[in-house]
């Protein structure tokens, strides 16, 4: 068995060892012996990333054709985590049961004991038994760096072989969970191009720092393959393994600034220090006691790769105003559905029970306490959710790549090549736009996962959400520091609006058309008329009992009136602010749709990354001379489409040109100049 | 301002036929049990009034159906939907009520293929499908020897398009 342990991972060429980082400790592995790996000998200190080498050339972590060893924690942690579920459900069905029959018996004391041990001993034998079957999968687990692609070896006896040619990797994220964050390990997702039909390998509980160096060298390797088929030479730097190839941007060469940078992250003319990454409470607390880089017990050090250029932090104000209107979305949505709940039971049975105003009065202040105490619970529980999934957040531009960390007790490391990046969406909650913040996340091609089917609603879940919390004046300090490249894209004066006739079809659209309640209400005017006409007579005179259901039919239906003019109401004032907001933009390499209304999204599409536009029109918006614009792109795992109703006609035309390729044909036509 | 002008290129006449015919087996498979059914019914005594009823409409709304689909839709249909192919981009339009319009350039498009169902196949017809990283456009009903040509030129036009601009 060859336990390949990462203090044990051998460049390929020599490397003196980095003086400032000290040695990991040797994990001791009880159960098997240490084999030292057969190719070179173990470097003598930690794994040294962006130390320099000697000579120039490949200094990878992991020798070519090796089979490297997941860690041994994936033997006995991982089945603890699938029997822990187990063992509380199982104890909690089984044990009452059983004590009761032993009570029974009448010999309490003893027998309790007797069972508690029976039961150890069964989950102890249980977890032996899944702790074997791991062990044999671990057997059979590695991955291999080979010379043209990574392979992962995997089955006890099905023997299965995924590999991904080094070109095709895209983008190589980790994923913590609780437990795994104390034994310091993790699992590691390799993306290649995405879409409904790749999957992303998962190489699981590997250590920290080998998931590191499992990402650095993919990347080295990946930029190797690609320079050999480009028949280029490497550039220097990134030959002796300190920076990425030729994708640090010129403007954060040391002593400069991007260009267009907010006064509020760089002064003009001063480089980006890391006095930028303005941490919060949590944050703080965290560097205390150390959690925001508590690596864990086979954690290792860092190994870094490329160096940062950006890197932004959420601060105080940002996180506590995240987790409160996240925490206040939910109490908002919890109460508003128990409400209509309640009310909807309620009503029936103030007509069927003889319950009457006086009783209802006075379960009133038990209803009122236990809704306040609902608000207040529903809000905490919200603003920890976020706060500890948000917390130790942090964004970086590192090389070519936008990597977001976050989470204090689950940790996630997510990354994105700047060349992936379908889409730019800026989105306003309600709530967000009420205090003038908003999300700043980018659209990814996901892969899709075998088990579960994507649809268009969980889409957004494979953004990348790289401010969760941001003041809206702040965000293109974000976007220029994060993205350089998007500079060119669409200021908000180039918006072009909507015209006048867009606001009258949008009060139709929305509060008639595309409203499910008023078709609701449709159905109840028309119940109410075949109750009230035909059946008023039938019910009456069938008794007490059929009489009541009239006034019952006749009182859904006012409320649910009611519900439909207040939202209504509330679709009015949206559709107000949708006709004043809304718009779209195009510059020479971004389209850019703003949806306004009572919250706001706007996308920016880079131009390459639109595969089809296409323009929409129903005979109502052929008579107004409107039409639908859409756009869309490969973002999620089976494309997102952006759209935006009603523009001009001439607006749609335009739209539709705009992505007709510029060649040198159509570049000498007069308008393109 | 008028829309601007339609795409040249139209499918092949025959492809009406096509719809018809396809048109007019799902019509039958959905309306056919459900008028049998109602034959059925007619034989219980306690529901004939009823069912005859329910046995004469669903005979009417497959006759209506199959009038609207065979006869009224395919002509519009046919008028409406256009294609071009240009060295940069395909130009697509269709739709009788809802009318769509789409581009897509060539240089985003990944892969190029020819289908041919049953019916196309007694016709001598087939569809050319376009597909993109997200999408998939078809232009169905084209002579087969013209789509295999379209699939071949839309597939090299996909190899050399670039944008040098």
């Amino acid at each position: 068995m060859n336990e390949q342990l990462p203090q044990n991972l051998a460049p390929g060429n020599a490397v003196p060892p980095a003086p400032a980082v000290p040695p990991a400790p040797a994990a001791p592995v009880p159960s098997a012996p240490v084999a030292q790996p057969p190719a070179g000998a173990p470097a003598p200190g930690a794994p040294a990333y962006g130390a320099p080498v000697a000579q120039p050339g490949p200094a990878f972590a992991f020798p070519t054709g090796q089979h490297n060893k997941v860690h041994h924690s994936y033997i006995w942690l991982s089945p603890l985590l699938g029997l822990g579920a187990a063992v509380i459900i199982g104890s909690l069905s089984s044990i009452e049961s059983i004590v009761q029959g032993f009570m029974y018996a009448g010999e309490v004391g003893f027998s309790l004991l007797l069972i508690l041990l029976f039961v150890i001993l069964g989950f102890a034998v249980l977890y032996a038994i899944v702790v074997g079957i791991t062990a044999l999968a671990y057997k059979h687990l590695s991955f291999v760096f080979d010379e043209t692609e990574f392979s992962l070896y995997s089955g006890i006896l099905t023997k299965r072989r995924v590999h991904v040619p080094y070109a095709r990797v895209q983008s190589v994220n980790h994923k913590q969970s609780i437990v795994q964050r104390v034994a310091g390990v993790c699992t590691v997702e390799i993306d290649t191009a995405g879409g409904a039909s790749n999957k992303a390998i998962k190489v699981p509980y590997v250590k920290l720092n080998v998931g590191e160096a499992i990402r650095a060298d993919l990347f080295m390797r990946k930029a190797y393959s690609l320079a050999a088929e480009a028949g280029q030479p490497l550039p220097q730097a990134y030959a002796t393994g300190q920076v990425a190839p030729g994708m640090a941007p010129q403007a954060f060469a040391p002593g400069q600034v991007a260009p267009g940078m907010a006064p509020q992250t760089v002064a003009p003319g001063q480089a980006y220090a890391p006095a930028m990454a303005t941490p919060n409470l949590l944050d703080e607390a965290a560097l205390g006691v150390g959690v925001d880089n508590f690596r864990g017990l086979y954690g290792g050090n860092f190994a870094g790769l490329e160096p940062i250029s950006f890197e932004r932090r959420l601060d105080n104000k940002e996180l506590l105003l995240a987790s409160a209107s996240n925490g206040g979305m939910s109490a908002v949505a919890g109460v508003g559905i128990t409400v209509a709940l309640m009310t909807a039971i309620l009503a029936p049975l103030t007509t069927f029970l003889p319950i009457g105003t006086k009783e209802i009065l006075m379960f009133l202040p038990i209803i009122i306490i236990s809704i306040i105490g609902l608000i207040v619970f529903t809000l905490l529980m919200g603003m920890l959710t976020t706060a500890l999934s948000y917390g130790s957040f942090s964004v970086r531009r590192r090389g070519s790549r936008v990597e977001v960390e976050r989470g204090i007790l689950q940790r996630d490391f997510s990354g994105i090549d700047v060349n992936r990046i379908q889409s730019v969406v800026i989105r306003q909650s309600f709530i967000r736009k009420l205090m003038g913040y908003c999300e700043v996340s980018l659209g990814r091609i996901r892969a899709g996962s075998g088990e579960e089917q994507s649809t268009q609603a969980n889409l957004n879940a494979g953004a990348l959400v790289v401010h969760p919390f941001l003041k809206l004046d702040q965000v293109d300090g974000l976007l220029n520091g994060l993205l350089p490249e998007y500079a060119d894209r669409p200021i908000s004066t180039q918006f072009k609006g909507l015209p006048a006739v867009a606001l009258r079809r949008g009060f139709l659209r929305r509060c008639l058309w595309h409203n499910a309640l008023f078709w609701v209400v449709l159905c109840c005017i028309v119940t109410q008329i075949i109750f009230n006409v035909f059946f008023g007579q039938i019910l009456a005179a069938a008794g007490a009992e059929a009489a009541r259901v009239l006034p019952l039919v006749n009182m859904t239906c006012v409320f649910i009136y009611l519900c439909f003019v207040v939202q209504a109401a509330l679709i009015i004032v949206g559709t107000i602010w949708w006709k004043r907001g809304s718009g779209f933009a195009m510059t020479e390499k971004y389209l850019a749709l703003c949806n306004d209304g009572l919250g706001t999204e706007t996308v920016y599409l880079p131009r390459q990354k639109i595969q089809d536009v296409y323009t929409r029109t129903n005979p109502f918006q052929r008579s107004a001379g409107v039409t639908t614009i859409g756009a869309l792109t490969a973002a999620g795992v089976q494309g997102t489409t952006s759209f935006l109703w009603d523009v001009s006609e001439e607006d749609g035309a335009a739209w539709l040109d705009w992505l007709k390729p510029r060649t040198q044909a159509t570049a000498q036509a007069p308008e393109r100049g | 301002m008028p829309m601007k002008a339609l795409p040249a290129s139209q499918l092949d006449p025959r492809v009406k036929n096509v719809w018809r015919l396809n048109d007019a087996l799902w019509i039958t498979l959905i309306m056919l049990p459900l008028a049998i059914c109602f034959f059925i019914m007619t034989f219980f005594a306690d529901l004939a009034g009823i069912a005859r009823l329910l046995f004469i409409l669903a005979i009417v709304l497959w006759l209506v159906m199959l009038v609207v689909w065979l006869v009224v839709l395919p002509p519009i249909r046919y008028a409406r939907w256009r294609y071009e192919i240009t060295p940069e981009y395909l130009d697509i339009a269709k739709g009788i009520f809802w009318r769509k319009r789409y581009i897509i350039p060539f240089i985003r498009v990944q892969n190029t293929d020819t289908r041919q169902g049953p019916i196309m196949r007694a016709f001598g017809l087939a569809s050319v499908t376009v597909s993109t990283a997200a999408h998939e456009h078809e232009i169905p009903g084209l002579d087969a020897s013209i789509a295999e040509d379209l699939r071949d030129r839309a597939a090299e036009l996909a190899r050399i398009a670039r944008e040098d601009v």
